[in-house]
């Protein structure tokens, strides 16, 4: 940071939210403070219903902080945000939809150029190794490439900020492992910054370049974890070759204590 | 996922030849069912085992049929009833489709008139028809009561299929910033295509049970009118006459769904 004064692309500022349902209120995230300095790769962990998928909904401007503030470039987040791309759990496909016709949902929504949207949609459907199904259905496709087709789909926004909320979960192991790692390195290279939600702590960590830890609910950010690969070189290994990094099994460790696992 | 097609082999021939000859049986005792039935029909009224003044049969119905044509004025019976049919069918499902957008904008609307719409779907609306009658008149009371029969179904079973749109799909859409109208039109409704079908599936046969009942009442045309004149003078072969002709319509609009569900469902795959 070469600007003292410079925001952070993303901060969190002592963010409380509180749901409010007919059983009553319940305390989702509490005094959360976190910053993200832009082109940084963050994993996100925590137990089901620690509210990390909160945090992720948050940025995303589809809820407001009951306290506190979410800030994108030091701006309050108050809606959806042009600069940012989702990528849920399911793929979401719309199987009525051409995956070419899905990449260009967004700009399509958003009311942008159709002509310009579609060249992008094809570079990048090219660049994922879908060209030859642009003009498939979803139901066509394997769960692999259907999650490439939503990859595709997200960066034809061409958003600073992508929000991955358990993108990888709902695919077979291997699948899983091989599309972690691509989708990984295509985010990295291309310069964005990245939220990456998850319980998988070696999918984390293999990807992320700080793990923070979510407490169970009520949602704290419980520790934070710098992730680097120093035997592996100046550069950063991939996602693969990480796993086998000699700084591994410390790293899985030490997020493995802090998660606090009990199986009650 | 991509399957590479074969080429057939001699056991996929004969598989393939299993399936057109267990098409070809069904259709076969489908048609035997039919003829038989119709045999029987025959037979038992001329053999008196049952009394062909109250039930008709077979070519007493043809013949029923060809004195009809010969008066020349089935056709615009026949016209007068599709006419009714189609705009009723027309309405309730532009009516119903519009309840059912207008709920799902404004869920306040929803929950206001949720035990309205429940009664109003559960009440016999045919108990309505004397009162069509006195308000609307004869002409109008038809498509009043056709309209009135289908409309709250069609509302219901596609307000329900709204509601059971992917959240995720809603959810993505909001992420990019979607508005509630686009919503409804990139998501919610491309999704309920399925819901769509179903609903002018029913719509077909209660509009049609709508127009023959109102036709009961107050028509001076049309095959509910022709049913109810025949029957007051014993002509069970041209009463029979007009339940056929009503059977061949459920029939068409039947296929003609079918055909457009079949365009809509195949375009997706």
């Amino acid at each position: 940071m070469t600007h003292a004064a410079a925001p952070p692309k993303i901060e969190f500022r002592n963010v409380c939210l509180h749901y409010f349902g007919r059983d009553g209120e319940t305390e989702a995230l509490r005094d959360i403070g976190l910053s993200i300095a832009a082109g940084e790769f963050v994993a996100i962990v925590g137990q089901s219903g620690c509210g990390k998928s909160t945090l992720l909904s948050l940025l995303a401007g589809l809820l407001q902080p009951t306290t506190g503030q979410v800030l994108i470039d030091g701006k309050p987040v108050t809606g959806p945000s042009p600069s940012i791309g989702f990528m849920l759990q399911q793929d979401t496909l719309f199987e009525w939809r051409t995956i070419l016709e899905n990449t260009v949902l967004g700009p399509e929504i958003r009311g942008e150029n159709r002509a310009a949207a579609r060249a992008r949609a094809e570079a990048l459907l090219e660049r994922y190794g879908l060209g030859a199904f642009k003009h498939h259905r979803p139901a066509q496709l394997s769960g692999g490439m259907r999650q490439r087709a939503a990859l595709a789909r997200t960066m034809c926004l061409e958003p600073d900020i992508l929000l991955l909320d358990e993108p990888f979960s709902a695919l077979d192991f291997q699948t899983r492992l091989s599309l972690g790692a691509e989708i990984g390195s295509i985010i990295r290279n291309a310069g964005k910054t990245a939220i990456l939600v998850t319980h998988d702590i070696p999918e984390a960590i293999s990807i992320a370049d700080r793990v923070v830890v979510l407490s169970r609910r009520p949602g704290r950010v419980r520790s934070e974890h710098g992730i680097a690969f120093p035997s592996c070189g100046a550069t950063r290994p991939t996602a693969i070759a990480a796993r086998d990094a000699v700084e591994f099994p410390a790293l899985f460790d030490t997020v493995w204590q802090e998660l606090d696992v009990h199986v009650d | 996922m991509l399957t590479e097609t074969l080429a057939a082999s001699p056991r996929y021939r004969a598989w393939q030849r299993r399936q057109v000859h267990e098409r070809f049986t069904i259709r076969a005792i489908q048609i035997l069912l039919v003829l038989g039935l119709l045999a029987l029909w025959e037979l038992g009224a001329r053999a008196h085992w049952m009394n062909p003044m109250l039930t008709s049969y077979p070519s007493a119905i043809w013949g029923g049929l060809r004195g009809m044509l010969q008066e020349g004025t089935l056709g615009s019976h026949l016209a007068t009833t599709l006419l009714e049919l189609s705009i009723s069918f027309a309405l309730a499902m532009a009516l119903g489709t519009g309840l059912a957008v207008l709920l799902w904008l404004s869920p306040r609307t929803e929950k206001v008139l949720d035990p309205f719409l429940v009664v109003a779907n559960a009440l016999p609306k045919v108990a309505l028809v004397p009162i069509f009658y006195i308000w609307l008149g004869p002409e109008l009371s038809i498509y009043g009561i056709a309209i009135a029969i289908s409309v709250f179904i069609v509302a219901l079973m596609i307000f329900t299929g709204f509601r059971q749109t992917d959240l995720n799909k809603v959810k993505l859409a909001r992420t990019l910033g979607a508005s509630r109208a686009q919503i409804l039109t990139k998501v919610v409704l491309p999704g309920s295509v399925p819901t769509l079908i179903a609903a002018l599936k029913a719509n077909a046969a209660l509009s049609l049970v709508g127009v023959i009942v109102g036709e009961f009442q107050s028509g001076k045309a049309g095959l509910g009118y022709l049913i109810v004149y025949d029957s007051q003078i014993f002509q069970m072969d041209r009463v029979m006459v007009s339940v056929v002709l009503l059977g061949l319509i459920s029939l068409a609009m039947y296929v003609g769904i079918q055909g457009l569900e079949a365009v809509l469902i195949g375009r997706r795959k």
